[in-house]
């Protein structure tokens, strides 16, 4: 192969471009390596001002910031489960019918039901008081329970279970 | 010449291989490269940054908290730090008395199942993002029986002056009932039982991670509307208990 003295410059000037590239990317790796150092130092070096930080965030000062939020936020949900029970007794007051009178009045908050244990001197007046009790729009449910007549006195004893909505 | 020649083509290899194996792993490999190093780096600044601004807010509440003595009054009457079961017997005989009935029995217990606080396990300090749900805390119970005697009216009272008493308390059980004289007629004064739940809430808060995301201490201020609320619905105090006079010679003698 004979080559004249242009191809030889032209090989030779090839030659060192591509040297040149080979040593950008020689410099690029080492670069990223340093880069890579570096970033891992400048992570190690936030993490310990995160720890020592952490530690100071889980102090007293936090512990009693955080006991006033957390009645704030259980106040919040306590008031929503007060409940005056005089409008019950209300609602019970208002639905009873002329001849009716009650011996007891029993409310359980568990399942919301009030129980009552009624007299009545006869049974047209404790259908009309079921009726009264069905038309309330305080209760959801009403549910009669066992009838008892002292033959003596010509008193019913009954016992009707209101659910409330 | 030939070597010249041969060395073009060994430098392209050369370089293609360094770029493939060195350079391209060098920047992302997936797991240490610079790319994931820097992605490391940035969200270790931003967790760093968020905690520093959460505990500039835990500084700022602090304070906001010692110069608001009358909201945190409400707030630790509301739900106390302790059972307080003698201001408990106390209020309820002085509410009793005040209403005119007679006290036939107070006695008040624990429920056993409410003797821990409800948590959900902490996360590392890696896993932080905000909106993480709040840890539920869950109260401690003191449960009082509390039976009267007196008039349906009083007993309304009574009921009322509860609802409206400004330590929490919730009727879960009421019992009214007629009573007899000794002539077997009806009487006009009532027998009333209730069952009454005082919750209490104990100053054992642990910490963890999850609450560096606590809504509180990512907003810097406590909402803190309830306090209003429970100042506007609640006007009977609860009075406390003094020790008064104490020692004796015998203790088995009234004195």
């Amino acid at each position: 192969m004979t080559t004249t003295p242009k191809t030889e410059k032209l090989v030779e000037s090839g030659t060192l471009k591509l040297m040149s590239v080979l040593f950008l990317v020689i410099l690029a790796y080492g670069g990223l390596m340093l880069y890579g150092n570096f970033l891992t130092k400048e992570t190690e070096s936030l993490k310990a001002q995160y720890t020592d930080q952490h530690a100071n965030f889980m102090g007293e000062a936090t512990k009693k910031v955080m006991d006033f939020q957390n009645r704030l936020v259980l106040s919040r949900e306590l008031i929503g489960q007060e409940r005056n029970i005089n409008k019950d007794i209300d609602a019970v007051r208002a639905a009873i019918s002329k001849g009716t009178y009650l011996a007891s009045y029993k409310y359980d908050e568990a399942t919301r039901t009030i129980t009552l244990d009624c007299y009545s001197d006869n049974y047209g007046t404790i259908a009309k008081q079921i009726l009264s009790f069905k038309n309330s729009s305080y209760f959801s449910s009403v549910s009669m329970g066992e009838t008892k007549l002292d033959p003596k006195t010509n008193v019913i004893n009954f016992s009707i279970s209101l659910k409330i909505k | 010449m030939k070597l010249k020649l041969l060395l073009a083509p060994s430098i392209i290899i050369l370089s293609i291989v360094l770029l493939i194996w060195g350079v391209y792993p060098a920047y992302t490999n997936g797991i240490d490269g610079a790319k994931e190093k820097y992605q490391a780096l940035e969200k270790q600044k931003e967790m760093t940054a968020s905690l520093l601004a959460r505990l500039d807010n835990v500084k700022k509440l602090g304070s906001a908290l010692d110069n608001d003595a009358s909201g945190k009054n409400v707030i630790f009457n509301y739900i106390p730090q302790s059972k307080e079961d003698e201001k408990v017997i106390e209020n309820l005989n002085f509410l009793a008395m005040k209403n005119s009935l007679a006290v036939l029995n107070i006695s008040l217990s624990e429920p056993v199942d409410t003797l821990a606080l409800a948590t959900t396990p902490a996360n590392g300090a890696s896993s932080q993002t905000a909106g993480t749900p709040v840890k539920k805390v869950t109260p401690k119970k003191l449960i009082a029986n509390f039976s009267v005697f007196g008039s349906y009216e009083n007993m309304r009272v009574l009921l009322d002056n509860l609802s409206k008493m400004k330590r929490f308390n919730k009727i879960s059980i009421l019992e009214m009932k007629s009573t007899r004289k000794e002539d077997q007629s009806l009487s006009e004064n009532l027998q009333m039982n209730i069952g009454l739940e005082f919750d209490y809430l104990l100053n054992n808060y642990n910490l963890t991670d999850e609450d560096i995301n606590n809504d509180v201490f990512v907003g810097g201020a406590f909402d803190k509307k309830i306090v209003d609320e429970i100042v506007k619905s609640k006007n009977v105090d609860v009075n406390n208990v003094l020790p008064g006079e104490i020692g004796t010679n015998n203790p088995f003698l009234l004195q």
